[in-house]
């Protein structure tokens, strides 16, 4: 299954707020932590020491003291109730939450402060506790001093609060800080994604026959790639749609002149005043539709043959076997010419390829090199393998073919000046097509120095036979 | 392939035609002979038929031009007719549109209204083979049409003879040193006998007068 689309944005945002949300709960883990251990050792400290300073003050007198109710030692009622967080000039209302109790061994409560339940507050045992008495957790010293312990305690949710505070007030910013930077950045990819908006108009506003390249100024170096690719496949579009259209420009011309030929000979036939006049006229129609047959033929085999690049059903073809057949093939026509084909270089030569089309190709450049070839006159076909490709080529005496214009003889009806004889005018550019597809090459070069032609076609060796 | 069924079509309503099939060959055969008419292939091996009629323009050339050719595209209409060229045919053509063409092209030649030359009691068109004297149909052979034809495209002036076998015979076609003055005796046997006249040394003109 493929990967279902997304949006840039939106994955940046989220995994933005996924990630800012393990660190900031991390950070608060932490926090909390650290808060706990620091108030941990203040609160204990402060108990440890509040407990000592009563057992300086009072607990000795308590011992020895005979009470009928414990003593307590009454809070200002200025401080309020426990419930206010706000000090005043007799106290502050936390005191409430503060609190020690003094008993004797034999567990009678000999003084307590006002905020101390008359319950005890802590196991009669040195060192700290928890405790829960009258519905409050509260932290407790419990320090024994000759007949008496003194309890100083303080009510757990003091502390609490206070690591509460500090927590908060470490991540409280960070949150803001992170809803401000989630909005800042959902601004930005805006911003970013942008270009790619700006891009996709521009597409979608085209005109759909234009092939002309996107040009976008300030665009982001991320995104030339991509309109880069997309230019250069426009321009192959174009080049592709431009070749097809000289094509048919010059096929259109190319037809138009034996379809003229056909027409006006039937006209003078028409005219001609005696018999033998007019099957005169009429032959030579017949011999122009022959011609414009052809070049129709030519036309088809072409834009067939560039069609079916990639679609081609390949196998293991031999190409000397494919020479011989073709030569058999043409041989009434070399009879003609009184011309025939001399082969070099026996041997087996095994191309992996369709092999129509690479009858079409060897058939193609054997009829070039008859037609233009000397008459009478022999035409040179050799095979070879040289490292892992199989080199063919077709030779024929006669007029060499000027350098400038070697190059020019494949392109679709390009004929040299100068020459006269009748060609499709594609019969070279369906061999340079064929042999493209095949990854090969071809080239012509002089038989001898300035004198005769040489095809020479490279295809890559089938990799391996048996 | 379309030049020999042209050359056909032609000779046959009275044209003289040379034929030649590239564009040395036609600079050869203009520089040898008077010619009224051009037809230009612009396709021609050796020297396309623009290079042709630059070149015939450059040196002075006032022969009319037609091209025919397959290239319809209006940019190459334009370059044909700002080259000089008279006419523009695209191929495929009709017949009798490019004879009606070269019709009109031999009218502003000889600067004729219409297809028929009248003179006096003598009528010729230059779109049928016949001849008509005082209302009487007389049926010529081609070169005694093209001579009466001549003289009567050229009314008030003497014709030379070599003006005359440049007209009647083509470049590299022989022609017999009495062959012209063969043509004038049946013109004169087949019309009147004062139909044409000798200028003594000059050579001849129309004798019927207006």
């Amino acid at each position: 299954m493929p990967p279902p689309d997304y949006s840039m944005r939106r994955r940046l945002l989220w995994s933005l707020l996924v990630s800012m949300l393990v660190v900031l709960g991390s950070l608060g883990f932490f926090s909390k932590w650290v808060a706990q251990e620091e108030t941990e050792e203040i609160f204990s400290a402060r108990l440890a020491t509040s407990s000592r300073v009563l057992e300086a003050l009072l607990a000795r007198q308590l011992e020895k003291a005979t009470l009928a109710s414990p003593i307590v030692i009454e809070l200002p009622e200025e401080i309020g109730a426990d419930t206010g967080d706000k000090p005043n000039a007799s106290g502050h209302p936390y005191e409430n939450k503060i609190a020690f109790q003094v008993w004797s061994v034999e567990g009678v409560l000999l003084a307590r402060s006002s905020s101390a339940p008359s319950e005890r507050l802590g196991p009669l045992e040195p060192g700290f506790h928890e405790h829960r008495a009258d519905s409050a957790l509260w932290k407790v010293f419990a320090l024994r001093s000759g007949g008496v312990w003194i309890l100083a305690a303080e009510k757990d949710e003091v502390q609490q609060e206070m690591i509460e505070e500090i927590t908060l007030s470490i991540i409280s910013p960070l949150i803001l800080g992170g809803l401000a930077l989630l909005v800042v950045v959902n601004l930005i990819a805006l911003r970013a994604v942008r270009p790619v908006e700006a891009l996709a108009r521009s597409i979608a506003n085209r005109d759909p026959a234009s092939l002309q390249p996107i040009s976008l100024s300030g665009i982001p170096v991320e995104l030339l790639p991509v309109i880069n690719e997309l230019n250069a496949l426009l321009g192959r579009v174009e080049e592709a749609f431009s070749r097809e259209q000289r094509l048919m420009d010059s096929a259109a011309h190319e037809l138009r002149t034996p379809i003229s030929a056909v027409h006006l000979h039937i006209q003078n036939a028409l005219n001609a005043p005696h018999g033998h006049e007019k099957n005169e006229s009429l032959q030579q129609a017949l011999e122009a539709s022959r011609r414009a047959a052809k070049m129709a033929e030519q036309l088809l085999v072409y834009s067939r043959v560039s069609a079916s690049a990639g679609m081609e059903v390949k196998s293991l073809v031999a190409l000397d076997v494919v020479c011989r057949d073709l030569i058999e093939v043409l041989r009434p026509v070399l009879q003609s010419h009184q011309q025939r084909v001399d082969i070099v270089g026996e041997g087996q030569a095994f191309v992996f390829a369709e092999r129509t089309k690479l009858e079409r190709l060897v058939r193609n450049l054997l009829e070039n090199a008859a037609q233009y070839g000397e008459k009478p006159g022999v035409i040179g076909l050799s095979l070879a393998l040289d490292d892992g490709k199989v080199v063919l080529s077709v030779a024929n005496d006669g007029t060499a073919i000027p350098d400038e214009e070697k190059s020019r003889i494949f392109i679709p009806y390009y004929r040299i000046l100068g020459h006269s004889t009748f060609g499709s005018g594609l019969g070279l550019s369906i061999v340079q097509e064929i042999v493209s597809q095949m990854s090969g090459s071809v080239r012509v070069e002089d038989k001898t120095p300035g004198r005769g032609a040489r095809f020479v076609v490279t295809l890559p060796a089938a990799p391996s036979h048996g | 392939m379309i030049a020999a069924g042209l050359e056909l079509a032609l000779t046959r309503v009275h044209y003289h035609v040379s034929r030649v099939s590239s564009g040395l060959s036609a600079q050869s055969a203009l520089a040898a002979g008077h010619y009224d008419l051009v037809i230009l292939d612009l396709g021609l091996p050796g020297m396309d038929g623009y290079q042709v009629l630059e070149s015939m323009r450059k040196a002075g050339s006032l022969v009319s031009v037609l091209i025919l050719s397959a290239r319809d595209a209006l940019k190459d209409r334009v370059r044909g007719l700002d080259l000089g060229a008279d006419d523009y045919l695209t191929k495929p053509f009709e017949l009798d549109e490019l004879l009606a063409r070269v019709r009109v092209l031999e009218r502003r030649r000889s600067q004729q209204a219409s297809n028929s030359l009248t003179i006096g009691d003598l009528q010729l068109n230059i779109d049928s083979p016949e001849v008509s004297w005082k209302g009487r149909s007389i049926d010529l052979p081609r070169r005694e049409w093209m001579l009466l034809k001549l003289l009567m495209q050229n009314p008030q002036r003497v014709c030379s003879r070599q003006h005359i076998q440049d007209a009647l015979y083509g470049w590299g076609e022989g022609c017999e040193s009495n062959a012209i003055d063969v043509h004038v005796h049946h013109l004169r046997r087949k019309i009147t006998p004062d139909v044409v006249l000798t200028v003594r040394g000059l050579g001849y003109r129309l004798g019927v007068n207006s």
